[in-house]
């Protein structure tokens, strides 16, 4: 988590240069700022939506939500997150997100006289990924470290996006 | 036709059938009851209860080993048994096996066969006289490497009281539905004074298709299987004796409590876990007051 703590810190004092912000060179149309995706194992749920903006070339905030429902046992989640690009080549980028994750668990009763349970929970995440940009398409994958009242636990991530 | 999607990249997880109701033990193939029991002193009230799933024991005289190396184990009274195996060429079964060399009764079930010929069963060991011994085939759940799962119950007779005990086996790889699903028969259709005990396989996560366990899920929200099933089984009027944050499974790393035991209708008056080594799973038991009722 410390190192991931200092990535992130290190991307975000990076960007705060003038030449390295969000900006157009001359002639060429501004760069998208916003990121639309879906995404299967990530960010604590099975499969979500998530929308991103990017606030400079490297940093950008995001939220991700997920419904569930397998066998009756149904999980909501909504996760707040930083995104910050580590190391970018090409197409190519090593990313590190950390953020919240707020969920909802209920599982109904599949038999008579009980009545079933539901509670809710909340936690982090920090994860490091693998980006790669294709025009307006963004595809990421990332693995990290769940930790909340259950304890901590392993996550993975797949994510397909476009930035309109 | 969401299995159907699904069906290449696993096998959807679905209770097929009722199972059957609890049929005399006398009656069917596949069970073998052991001979009267070897009464060491007259009984008293507190009867101990063990349950332990034998699993990669797969020596005989490993079996016997390490239960001689336990104490709490070795001392019990009842002992209810999953994964209590036969191998191809072997005489007899593990539970004969620590039947025969605690001077304990037994009533043990064949449940499945694996590819090896090696044929596992449940069973119930007993240094008290068992009667009314009835095997019950569970709801099967099909899914990815599927088997049938069985429960066996007997009564316990302790002098001039009984307990009505039963070892059950669940699935491993389902969802906490599924597993109520496919317990909840054998709970209910007990007598009001019933110890229930076994491997219920209660992994803590959601299963994706019997295949991927939905780990990060569960450390967000903290609501474990084997909380879940405390919960429906106090729906039941089943006190639990081992607690669901409690590990039972061996491997480190990965701390669930897999197995546990419950009264209905008896006092429970002290429980634990005993680290014997040998198989996956730790042996668990708990001591009940066979006179009192509550």
């Amino acid at each position: 988590m410390r190192w991931l703590a200092i990535a992130l810190l290190s991307a975000a004092t990076t960007t705060a240069r003038a030449d390295d912000a969000i900006v157009a060179s001359a002639g060429e149309p501004p760069p998208p700022r916003h990121l639309v995706y879906v995404e299967a194992l990530g960010k604590g749920g099975l499969y979500g939506i998530g929308y991103e903006y990017a606030m400079t070339e490297r940093l950008g905030v995001g939220a991700a939500t997920s419904y569930s429902n397998l066998s009756e046992h149904q999980v909501f989640t909504m996760s707040p997150y930083l995104h910050a690009q580590i190391f970018n080549r090409g197409r190519h980028s090593l990313f590190a997100e950390v953020g919240g994750i707020l969920a909802y668990s209920r599982i109904a009763s599949p038999v008579e006289n009980w009545d079933g349970m539901s509670e809710w929970g909340g936690g982090g995440f920090a994860t490091l990924g693998w980006q790669y940009v294709r025009g307006p398409i963004v595809l990421r994958t990332s693995v990290g470290v769940a930790v909340g009242e259950g304890g901590g636990a392993p996550m993975t991530g797949i994510a397909f996006g476009v930035r309109p | 036709m969401k299995c159907a999607l699904l069906l290449a990249l696993a096998a959807c997880s679905q209770i097929t059938d009722d199972g059957t109701p609890w049929e005399d033990a006398s009656m069917g193939a596949g069970t073998e009851l052991g001979p009267p029991p070897t009464l060491r002193a007259a009984p008293g009230c507190t009867l101990r209860v063990a349950s332990w799933n034998l699993h990669l024991l797969d020596n005989p005289a490993n079996v016997l080993e390490h239960f001689r190396a336990s104490t709490m184990i070795a001392n019990a009274d009842i002992i209810l048994l999953q994964e209590t195996a036969q191998y191809p060429g072997e005489a007899q079964t593990r539970t004969a096996t620590l039947g025969t060399d605690l001077a304990m009764t037994w009533a043990h079930t064949a449940s499945h066969e694996l590819r090896s010929g090696v044929i596992q069963g449940n069973a119930i060991l007993s240094r008290y006289p068992l009667e009314n011994i009835a095997v019950k085939r569970l709801p099967h759940v099909d899914q990815l490497l599927s088997q049938d799962r069985f429960a066996i119950a007997a009564d316990v007779v302790v002098g001039d009281h009984r307990v009505r005990v039963a070892s059950i086996h669940l699935d491993v790889r389902i969802q906490i539905t599924d597993r109520i699903r496919q317990l909840d028969p054998a709970v209910t259709q007990l007598d009001e004074r019933a110890i229930v005990g076994g491997d219920f396989n209660t992994a803590p996560w959601q299963w994706l298709e019997s295949l991927v366990p939905l780990t990060s899920t569960e450390a967000i929200v903290g609501m474990e299987q084997a909380a879940v099933l405390d919960d429906y089984m106090a729906s039941r009027r089943y006190v639990g004796s081992i607690p669901a944050d409690t590990n039972t499974f061996t491997l480190p790393g990965f701390g669930m409590r897999l197995d546990n035991l419950y009264a209905r209708a008896v006092p429970i008056l002290a429980a634990d876990i005993e680290y014997v080594e040998g198989s996956d799973h730790w042996p668990i038991w708990f001591d009940i007051d066979v006179c009192e009722e509550l």
